[in-house]
């Protein structure tokens, strides 16, 4: 079964919001992030990994119809087996969703591939097989 | 350690949207809720609580500073002490949030205290924690 395992949080101040879920919830930094798309920190509570990113342009910023540079943002899903996985969420309703984050060289260098969808409500769903900054495998 | 335990999604379609996550990603369905602020469904991977919530009214389905009633809505936490973990996050510059229907809360299993973050970002802390999560 697909597991969640990333949430995504836009802000526009990645270190302050960064701050605030390490001091208030005792979350651990695992990684910095800076790719094409954003920049910022991943974060995690030991199981899931939560991105607090600064989306450099609106593309990346897209989501639910929308630019949101602020605010709770996406969320994604570890899975086995990309293309089983993708034709099932596919054939769910989803749509892929094609970006600027989607920069493949980019993620494998950041370990973390990810393919993003829109699935009900312009909500976006990421399914990675490879997983997410500090979270486990499990 | 907080662990994070939730994540909710607003929808006016609870329904279709459930089934979108259980047939697209496999997930489970693990009870329906319809309390005072919401309907919908509690979904799982087996870990993480999945919630499909169509809201009543406004109060509850503000976040962020501003209504949404679709769309990734907030996510929560368990934590073992809510007195201490109340402390830190508001320590760390939360702000809590009245919420409405809390008295309901006990009766389905899921005591929820609401903070709001940075831009507004709905965190809940939980120590009981959701239906379905581990």
């Amino acid at each position: 079964m697909a597991r969640i395992k990333h949430i995504a949080i836009a802000t526009q101040d990645p270190d302050a919001t960064a701050k605030f879920y390490v001091e208030g919830l005792g979350l651990e930094i695992a990684g910095k992030v800076n790719s094409v798309a954003a920049e910022g920190y991943y974060l995690t509570d030991g199981y899931i990994n939560l991105a607090v990113l600064k989306f450099k342009n609106d593309d990346a910023a897209n989501t639910e119809g929308k630019a949101r540079h602020t605010g709770l943002h996406h969320f994604g899903f570890m899975v086995e087996e990309m293309d089983q996985a993708q034709e099932q969420i596919l054939g769910a309703g989803a749509t892929k969703k094609e970006s600027a984050i989607t920069d493949a060289n980019g993620h494998a260098r950041t370990g973390n591939v990810e393919v993003k969808f829109t699935g009900p409500d312009g909500i976006t769903v990421d399914l990675s097989e490879t997983g997410w900054a500090g979270a486990s495998k499990d | 350690m907080a662990r994070i335990k939730h994540i909710a999604l607003a929808t006016q379609d609870p329904e279709a949207t459930a089934k979108f996550y259980i047939d697209g990603l496999g997930l489970k369905e693990v009870g329906k809720l319809n309390s005072p602020t919401a309907e919908g469904y509690y979904l799982t991977d087996g870990y993480i609580n999945l919630a499909i919530l169509k809201f009543k009214y406004d109060d509850p389905a503000t976040t962020e500073g501003q209504l949404r009633y679709t769309g990734i809505h907030h996510f929560g936490c368990k934590i073992e002490d809510m007195d201490e973990a109340r402390a830190k996050i508001e320590g760390a510059g939360a702000v809590h949030r009245p919420y409405p229907g809390t008295e309901h809360m006990e009766a389905r299993g899921n005591v929820e205290v609401k903070f709001s973050g940075p831009d507004g970002v709905t965190v809940d802390l939980s120590e009981s924690g959701w239906a379905g999560a581990s």
